[in-house]
């Protein structure tokens, strides 16, 4: 029951994590990044975004609640 | 004088074989992480005597190299010194991603990573007596000044590069006199508390930071069949070898004055206690006595390969300095009473070299590592190889480079 | 405001480990494996160091238990970047497990290394609480703090217990005590509120000459030791 509920909060904030990153990647090109940046901006967030997402699931099965009402 | 700057090609077998290798690592980096993380800290060699272990230890040199390549990057673009153009970019760009390290380590070393968050609510939720907090603007400061000296040096706006820069690199002295700071200031621990810690970890920074330029440029070039004249390097050379005479003369005065009481019995340990050989054989042997040797004698000094193994020497030798920082430092028994403290409480603390907390920190290093890799491919950080076609869409067309 | 110290007797104490044990017992502090006694990663909240002097035949042996000092200057609060331990109205320095990220910056700076790093969750069992109904016995508010891994611990002068009296009007330093001072078999520890002059840490404190830990750091501790 506390795995489903972890999948499916990772699930959600892996969503989260994507709409901010690629937020932050059209902010950068919109302000005045040149758009030969975008490859090198894709990896780096794309890394970053990987890493994040590996943190969140092992944060989220160590210490997600063990009482659920 | 224009110069040109090219990606590099990337096509090249040993390149593809790299990026795979440092991928690689980068799994390696969650793997280790993840069993840190879940299984609780204890899988390091970290224990309540020396709380803070290799991760700190390679947070605060990556600091310190980060801050160097600044200081050597404003060379170029602050002080207009052109023999020191070619490697401009590179060194603004290792700045970034050594930061981006050392931001790495420390969060990992965090017993609880989700919540440093709490160290950017600035005076309303975290504490600004502390050195961590005030670091925490410090360096988000930094990486945000450094990633807009990058920019602006590559859409080729000089003047606001420089004036940026100037900018930079006085943030880059207060970021690293900040994270000496850290340890200067702890009044309890008799190998830290010295008001000179901040000045000895910027100058620990500057030759750290000049030797992995050094290195780096050369390797890079070599690698990437650039042409690097051998005057740059030379020059750096005789640069680092002041900031190691500097270097010499500040850790001379402050193990000088912890030898004299109240810090003395600390400062014996350090000195020829179980650690002695992290201090005479790497910060002093590799980071001082062995550079200053192949950058005086004049049959070393004058061949390429002679300043690159100093430089070389010094890199392993400053972080051999952080680590005689970071683990006596903590490893000296506290005195809480006088007299000999019986049983384990007045023993010194061991750190062992735990597999775990190696594999981790040599995949952050790999990290920081791939992404200069990648870098290198998609960005163009290095000047362009003379007769070599001009990207589509570059500058003037003059003639690259005068070497 | 009451300013709450702890007065110790060296000359009754008898190094028997009683506050050590006892400590351990009220706050639900592990105890370490043989393991981590090993390597130096068990908790102590309250620990006895053994001090000795001189060479045989003349040596002296100090037993001196050393709980949290509570310093009035605390160096660890100083240190402390997210705020995570402070120090209250009364002169209890609180350890905020919620706010703590962990970096162990406090326990560098700890001069009395009162502080230890909660490395491993512990067993859902090790806190099974047997006065606590089944569905409460592992999930009760403090008095019982299942602490999780990954932050400081230290000390904290049961102010579970002192809150709970003043609630019930109870009368600190006598009726009320932390679990150290309660255990002690030979009456060697006294806790009271060092600024009431009737108090009887004052009046110790005023019977004979004291010292304080590392005084030289200036950092004001609130255990006061009474020497031989």
């Amino acid at each position: 029951m506390r795995a489903i509920a972890i999948v499916i909060e990772v699930l959600i904030l892996m969503g989260v994590i994507y709409c901010l990153f690629l937020a932050a990647r059209l902010t950068i090109l919109d302000v005045g990044f040149h758009s030969k940046y975008d490859r090198f901006l894709r990896w780096a967030l794309g890394i970053v975004g990987a890493m994040v997402s590996a943190f969140l699931i092992a944060h989220l099965t160590l210490f997600y609640p063990k009482l659920l009402p | 004088m224009e110069r040109n700057y090219s990606t590099i090609e990337g096509t090249s077998r040993g390149y593809t074989v790299l990026v795979a290798l440092l991928g690689g690592m980068v799994g390696v980096f969650i793997v280790s992480f993840l069993v840190a993380y879940l299984k609780g800290q204890q899988v390091w060699g970290v224990s309540n005597i020396i709380p803070w272990g290799q991760l700190i230890t390679f947070y605060i040199f990556f600091i310190g190299l980060s801050a160097g390549a600044i200081i050597i990057s404003s060379l170029s673009y602050v002080f207009k010194r052109e023999i020191y153009e070619p490697i401009g970019r590179m060194a603004v760009f290792m700045g970034i991603l050594l930061m981006v390290g050392a931001m790495s380590f420390v969060m990992v070393d965090l017993g609880r990573p989700e919540k440093a968050w709490r160290l950017f609510m600035y005076f309303y939720l975290n504490n600004m007596t502390s050195l961590f907090a005030i670091n925490s603007i410090f360096y988000t400061g930094y990486i945000t000044l450094m990633m807009i000296y990058l920019w602006l040096i590559f859409e080729g706006k000089k003047r606001l590069a420089a004036i940026v820069g100037t900018v930079d690199v006085l943030w880059a002295i207060a970021v690293h006199m900040g994270t000496g700071a850290i340890f200067g200031l702890i009044g309890n621990r008799e190998i830290f508390f010295s008001p000179i810690k901040p000045f000895e970890f910027l100058t620990a920074a500057l030759t750290s930071g000049t030797s992995l330029i050094i290195l780096t440029a050369v390797v890079t070039f070599k690698l990437t069949r650039r042409v690097i004249q051998d005057e740059l390097i030379f020059s750096l050379g005789r640069l680092l070898t002041g900031i190691i005479l500097v270097l010499l003369v500040m850790v001379f005065f402050d193990k000088l004055t912890h030898l004299y009481f109240p810090n003395r019995e600390a400062t014996v340990y350090l000195l020829t206690g179980d650690y002695w050989w992290i201090f005479w054989i790497f910060q002093i042997g590799m980071g001082i006595v062995l550079p200053l040797i192949l950058l005086i004698h004049p049959k070393t000094k004058k061949t390429l390969r002679g300043v690159v193994c100093a430089a070389a020497s010094v890199v392993i030798g400053v972080f051999g300095e952080r680590a005689a920082l970071v683990i006596p430092g903590t490893a000296h028994p506290q005195p809480f009473f006088p007299g000999k403290i019986e049983g384990p409480w007045g023993e010194p603390g061991i750190f062992p070299i735990t597999p775990w907390e190696t594999l981790l920190s040599l995949s952050i290093v790999s990290f920081v590592a791939l992404l200069f890799v990648l870098g290198l491919r998609y960005l163009e950080i290095l000047p362009a190889r003379t007769g070599e076609p001009l990207p589509a869409g570059t500058g003037p067309t003059t003639q690259p480079g005068s070497s | 405001m009451a300013k709450w110290g702890m007065v110790i007797d060296l000359d009754k104490c008898v190094g028997c480990q009683a506050c050590v044990v006892s400590c351990k017992e009220e706050n639900n502090v592990p105890h370490g494996s043989p393991e981590e006694q090993r390597s130096r990663r068990e908790i102590y909240w309250h620990k006895m160091i053994a001090a000795t002097k001189g060479k045989y035949p003349y040596v002296r042996t100090e037993l001196i238990p050393m709980p949290c000092m509570h310093c009035e200057h605390p160096p660890c609060v100083t240190v402390c970047p997210a705020k995570a331990t402070f120090q209250r109205d009364d002169g209890i320095v609180v350890q905020y497990y919620r706010r703590c990220i962990g970096c162990k910056y406090c326990m560098v700076a700890c001069p009395y290394g009162a502080r230890s790093f909660n490395y491993k969750a512990q067993e859902p069992k090790a806190y099974q609480r047997q006065d606590e109904p089944p569905d409460r016995n592992s999930w009760a508010p403090w008095p019982f703090p299942v602490r999780t891994q990954g932050v400081v611990e230290k000390c904290t002068f049961c102010f579970h217990r002192i809150d709970q009296g003043l609630k019930e009007g109870k009368k600190i330093g006598t009726e009320v005590v932390p679990a150290c001072v309660e255990a002690c078999p030979s009456h060697a520890r006294t806790f009271g509120d060092l600024d009431d002059p009737q108090s009887p840490v004052a009046q110790l404190l005023a019977s004979r000459a004291s010292f304080r830990l590392r005084e030289e750091l200036a950092t004001r501790p609130k255990v006061i030791y009474l020497s031989r």
